[in-house]
């Protein structure tokens, strides 16, 4: 691609920021994930399924804007035998690959994998003090690597929930990432996370966490379509069957209900 | 009066510095050139147009020999880039410092509360870099946006190119601008339809043409 950008001369044109994004998803799953949900069941295909999701994102948004990263699952990852409790090699090698980042500031960072109420697959959660922590650190480089707008699509399960009662996901996972980025100055932030067990991409119960433009961050989230909505079961359609799963995220609440009003 | 053929990367002022009139208003608002105005945008042409060169540009005034007259100098327009630079939710980029790097020179400057870049640049400046800093240029150095730009390379949203430039400026996915409606620039377009909420066809219809246009290119009166 050519990144140059045809301008007039004597007349005021708008430029928008540019999206440069990368999505992490695991290489390999071993039949059970203990460090979470103990009772789910996994299987190795999940992994290439996550992947695939990855790559369709980058084709649909802009292959040559947005790049994956697969991410090992720790020990013997080279020959598919890693430990799948170890966290800290999935989370080290996602760290690692921010610290190293030096193109231009990113708008998308997306997970696609397993998640749970308080983290996901890849080695962040905020089950207690220590493992907050570490999802600190990844706050930390994403404010340090990423744009005011950065828009973080979590492709994983009940990341935007959190399990105890508090209205629109306040205290879970996505949550605690949108008041940690504003709060390190990513003010425009937006993270979109399921809060139901379903596919990783194509589950409509997604709600948005947004930054407010204030370091203070917000209440929890807001559904992209409520369920209780009658376009719900048009907007879980359109997830199922077109590219909307991988457009929904870069785009604001009233154009998704806007397509899902006027398809074509 | 010889004929100019329109080369991409030019537009009324390029033309006419490079024969020797200094405001381009002058050849636009010949009498010449008068079906060319009905048809374009002094500053955005498109390669192929035909500007027509008048012989003499200059006034001509008639008096007696031994007359005094008083005659005033009226200053060219400068030729500008003017940008207005937004984040993807389409907020302005206001206050923030840039610095456009244009014809070997090097002008920093500031946005102003709309989030808009100007500055002067030589008529005859094919491309540009403009930085912006979303922090501090000193204490966050690293934290920038950065376009390089072809001046004058913006061809009427009438053409596929000009719907391809503008949606790559408006920041979405274009991989070359080819003039061909192809199926990268029809998915573009699909994104672009369904965020301006206009019917999704993919196609370069009335609807998106307009709606194009009029979020990328700012109305303002002719200067």
């Amino acid at each position: 691609m050519s990144d140059r950008y045809y301008v007039p001369r004597q007349r005021t044109v708008v430029l928008r920021a540019v999206d440069f994004g990368v999505l992490f998803a695991p290489r390999y799953n071993r039949n059970r994930i203990v460090d979470g949900d103990a009772s789910r069941r996994e299987s190795p295909h999940d992994a290439d399924h996550f992947q695939g999701c990855a790559r369709d994102f980058c084709e649909t948004n802009g292959s040559d804007r947005f790049e994956v990263q697969i991410i090992d699952n720790g020990r013997n990852a080279t020959t598919q035998e890693g430990d799948a409790n170890d966290q800290s090699a999935r989370r080290q090698q996602i760290l690692d690959w921010l610290t190293d980042y030096s193109g231009p500031l990113l708008r998308v960072v997306s997970f696609v994998c397993h998640g749970y109420r308080d983290g996901i697959q890849l080695g962040f959660s905020i089950r207690n003090a220590p493992r907050r922590a570490e999802t600190d650190q990844l706050l930390d480089l994403l404010a340090q690597k990423c744009r005011p707008d950065l828009v973080i699509p979590i492709y994983a399960c009940s990341t935007g929930s959190s399990g105890r009662g508090e209205e629109g996901g306040e205290g879970g996972f996505a949550d605690y990432l949108r008041d940690g980025l504003c709060a390190r100055g990513i003010v425009r932030c937006r993270i979109d996370a399921h809060t139901e067990v379903a596919d990783a991409v194509a589950c409509p119960h997604v709600r948005r966490f947004r930054g407010h433009n204030t370091t203070a961050g917000a209440e929890g989230g807001e559904w992209i379509v409520d369920p209780s909505e009658e376009l719900f079961g048009d907007w879980r359609r359109a997830l199922r069957e077109t590219d909307l799963k991988y457009r929904y995220p870069l785009m604001s609440k009233i154009a998704v209900q806007a397509e899902l009003l006027m398809p074509s | 009066m010889p004929d100019h053929e329109v080369q991409q990367g030019e537009c009324l002022s390029s033309i006419a510095h490079q024969h020797g009139i200094q405001d381009w208003r002058q050849l636009w608002e010949h009498p010449d050139n008068a079906e060319l105005r009905t048809q374009r945008d002094p500053h955005i042409l498109k390669p192929g147009d035909i500007v027509k060169i008048p012989d003499s540009t200059g006034p001509t005034f008639s008096g007696h020999s031994g007359e005094r007259g008083d005659f005033r100098l009226t200053q060219a327009p400068p030729t500008e880039l003017r940008l207005n630079l937004t984040d993807n939710f389409g907020e302005p980029y206001e206050q923030k410092e840039f610095r456009v790097e244009v014809g070997g020179e090097t002008i920093d400057g500031r946005t102003d509360q709309n989030g808009q870049l100007r500055c002067q640049i030589p008529p005859d400046a094919e491309t540009a870099t403009v930085t912006l800093w979303y922090d501090s240029s000193t204490q966050h150095p690293d934290r920038k946006q950065v376009w390089e730009l072809d001046l004058g390379y913006l061809d009427p949203v009438e053409e596929i190119s000009g719907v391809q430039a503008r949606l790559r400026n408006l920041g979405f996915p274009i991989d070359e601008i080819n003039g061909e409606l192809d199926e990268r620039t029809q998915r573009a377009l699909k994104l672009f339809q369904a965020e301006s909420q206009i019917p999704i066809t993919g196609e370069i219809d009335e609807a998106t043409a307009t709606q194009l246009a009029a979020r990328h290119d700012t109305q303002e009166a002719e200067q």
